[in-house]
C-alpha cells in the first residue's frame, strides 16, 4: 500500500532514570487512524508527549507532514496549529471555567472556532438538555465530561492531525462508540489529509476505527503495521492438549487449559504445525496486540 | 522589538488570571506589598526589605504566567516558547519596573524629608535592587532546575547582603550618588531581565522541574 506519512521518526531516544525510550524507526501514515498500544509504563505517553512538542529534551529526528522538522515545530506556528493534542492528565487547570477554556483556546490557537466549540459541547451532551454553563469549573466536571471538553476544544480547531492520549479511558461504552465515530468522521472529512493517532489500553473498543497499529513495550516499538497486514501476518490457532508441547515450540504465544491450547502463530510458521489437529482463525486486533505484548512483557 | 515587548507584556497581563491559583497568588503579592509599605513607613525608608517585598510583585507576575506551562494544553500551542521565555520575563520585568519607579519617587521624597537619613535611604535602595537582580536570575533557572536555582539564590542573597552591610556600615566606600543608584536600579532590571530571558531560551528544551510544579501537578492529576 502506498501512503505518505504524517509523522516519521528516526533514532528517537529519551532517557529517564530507569527507563529508556528507544525508537529507531516509526511512521504514522497520513490519512489513517493509528492506535498506539502498550503496557502501563511502556512509553506511550512519553512518545506522544515528544511528538506533540511537550517534551523537548530528546535525541533523534522527527518529520511532520513530510515537510517540517521538529525545529520547525518550535520555531514556527504551522506544525502546532496543524496538530490537536488531547492529554490524559495535566491538561486544563482545575480552576478554569468552561468560559476560561474557550477564551484561552482563542488566545492560543489561531484556528479555534468558538461557535463550533459550543456546537460540539452540545453534541457531546456535556450539559444534556441544558445550555452550556460557562461558569462551571473544569474540576466540577466528571472525568468523562472532562475528556469530552478536551475533545470539544481540539475538534473546534482546523487541524490535520489529532494526537489523543488514552481518550477512551474515562468514557462510558456509548461515548467510546461516539469517539470512534468522531475519529472516523475526522479521517473521512480530511480527504486523505486528516490523521488520528491515539493510545489505548482497550484496543477492542477502538478496533473498528483502527487502520494502523503500533505496539510499544519497554520503550521500544515491537510491532507496527496496517491492521489488515497484521491479520495476515498472525494466525490464531486452537488445538488439542496432546499437541500442546509440540505446538509451544512453534507458536508465538500460547495459552493452555483443560480444553486444549490456543495461541498466536506467525503465518510463515503455519507449515510447521502440519499433522496437528488444529483450527485456524483470523485473529482480532485485540488478540494480536495481547499476543505481541505478552511475547515481550516482563509480567510473570 | 519594543512593539514585541509591549505585546508580550499586554499578553502576559491578560494571561495572569489563567495562572495557577490566581486569587491566592495575587493575594500573596498584595500581602507582600502591604508588608513592604509597612516596613517603609516604620523604617522611614532606611531598610532594604520593604522595597524588596514590594518588588517581589514582579516575581509573582512571572510565576503566575509560567505556571500555565505545566498544562499540556498550553504546551502544545504555538505560543509555548513565548510563554516559557519572553512573555513571563517581560511581564515580570515590567511590573518590577513600574513598582521600582514608585519606590524611587517615594525614596527621593523620604530623602528630602529626612536629609540626615538620606545615605541610608539610598544605600538600602541599592541593596534592594541587587536582590531584585538575583531574583530575576532565579526566574531564569528555577522552573527547570529548582533545587540548583534555590541553592544558588540563597548563596547569592547572603553574599550580597554581607558585602553591602560591610561596605555601608563601615563607610569604607564613598556613598554612591543618588542619581547613579536610581540609574543602576533601572539598568539592573533591564540587564538582568535580558540575562533571565537568555537563560530561559538556553534551558527551554529542558523538562520543567517537577519539584517546582509539585503543588500544581498534585491538583491536576
Amino acid at each position: 500500500m502506498e501512503f505518505s506519512n504524517a509523522i516519521e521518526v528516526k533514532n528517537l531516544t529519551k532517557k529517564y532514570s530507569g527507563f529508556l525510550l528507544d525508537v529507531p524507526e516509526l511512521v504514522i501514515p497520513e490519512g489513517f487512524s493509528t492506535a498506539l498500544v502498550g503496557e502501563n509504563g511502556a512509553g506511550k505517553t512519553t512518545l506522544m508527549n515528544i511528538l506533540s512538542g511537550i517534551r523537548l529534551d530528546y535525541k533523534g529526528d522527527i518529520k511532520y507532514f513530510g515537510t517540517y522538522t521538529d525545529k520547525d515545530r518550535e520555531n514556527g506556528p504551522e506544525v502546532k496549529e496543524k496538530i490537536g493534542y488531547v492529554g490524559s492528565n495535566a491538561y486544563y487547570f482545575p480552576q478554569w471555567t468552561i468560559g476560561n477554556i474557550k477564551e484561552l483556546s482563542k488566545l492560543l490557537f489561531g484556528s479555534f472556532d468558538a461557535e463550533k466549540f459550543d456546537a460540539i459541547c452540545e453534541e457531546l451532551a456535556i450539559f444534556p438538555g441544558q445550555p452550556i454553563d460557562y461558569s462551571k469549573k473544569n474540576s466540577a466536571l466528571s472525568e468523562g465530561n472532562k475528556m469530552k471538553l478536551r475533545l470539544a476544544g481540539v475538534l473546534a480547531r482546523d487541524t490535520e492531525m489529532l494526537i489523543l492520549d488514552e481518550p477512551a479511558s474515562p468514557l462510558d461504552p456509548l461515548m467510546r462508540d461516539k469517539l470512534c465515530q468522531i475519529i472516523r468522521n475526522y479521517i473521512d472529512e480530511g480527504d486523505g489529509k486528516h490523521t488520528a493517532f491515539y493510545s489505548t489500553h482497550d484496543i477492542a473498543d477502538m478496533e473498528n476505527v483502527t487502520d494502523y497499529v503500533i505496539i510499544i513495550e519497554h520503550g521500544t516499538v515491537v510491532e507496527q503495521g496496517f491492521a489488515e497486514d497484521l491479520k495476515e501476518k498472525y494466525v490464531l490457532v486452537k488445538g488439542e492438549s496432546s499437541d500442546a508441547d509440540k505446538a509451544k515450540e512453534i507458536l508465538y504465544t500460547m495459552n493452555t487449559g483443560s480444553y486444549g491450547f490456543e495461541g498466536m502463530c506467525l503465518a510463515e510458521n503455519l507449515d510447521k504445525l502440519a499433522g496437528m489437529d488444529i483450527i485456524k482463525e483470523t485473529p482480532t486486533l485485540s488478540q494480536i496486540c495481547i499476543a505481541v505484548m505478552k511475547a515481550h512483557s516482563k509480567l510473570g | 522589538m519594543i512593539k514585541k515587548a509591549v505585546n508580550d507584556f499586554v499578553l502576559g497581563m491578560k494571561l495572569i488570571k489563567y495562572g495557577f491559583r490566581p486569587k491566592m497568588n495575587l493575594g500573596l503579592c498584595l500581602f507582600f506589598i502591604i508588608i513592604g509599605v509597612a516596613v517603609e513607613i516604620g523604617s522611614k525608608g532606611t531598610e532594604f526589605l520593604g522595597i524588596f517585598y514590594m518588588l517581589l510583585s514582579g516575581l509573582y507576575a512571572f510565576q503566575m504566567i509560567i505556571s500555565m506551562d505545566i498544562s499540556s494544553f498550553v504546551q502544545t500551542s504555538k505560543m509555548k516558547r513565548a510563554l516559557q521565555t519572553s512573555v513571563p520575563v517581560i511581564t515580570g520585568a515590567m511590573v518590577s519596573f513600574i513598582v521600582y519607579t514608585f519606590v524611587v519617587i517615594e525614596r527621593l521624597i523620604l530623602a528630602s524629608i529626612y536629609p540626615e537619613s538620606a545615605t541610608a535611604i539610598i544605600n538600602s535602595l541599592f541593596m534592594a535592587i541587587l536582590l531584585v537582580g538575583i531574583t530575576l536570575l532565579y526566574e531564569g533557572i528555577c522552573y527547570k532546575y529548582f533545587g540548583l536555582a534555590t541553592g544558588l539564590m540563597v548563596i547569592a542573597v547572603f553574599g550580597v547582603l554581607g558585602v553591602c552591610n560591610f561596605l555601608f556600615d563601615e563607610n569604607t566606600v564613598v556613598p554612591i550618588p543618588t542619581g547613579a543608584v536610581v540609574g543602576i536600579g533601572y539598568a539592573v532590571i533591564f540587564v538582568f531581565a535580558i540575562i533571565a530571558y537568555a537563560l530561559c531560551r538556553i534551558l527551554y528544551k529542558k523538562d520543567l522541574s517537577k519539584f517546582a510544579f509539585k503543588g500544581i501537578l498534585g491538583k491536576m492529576e
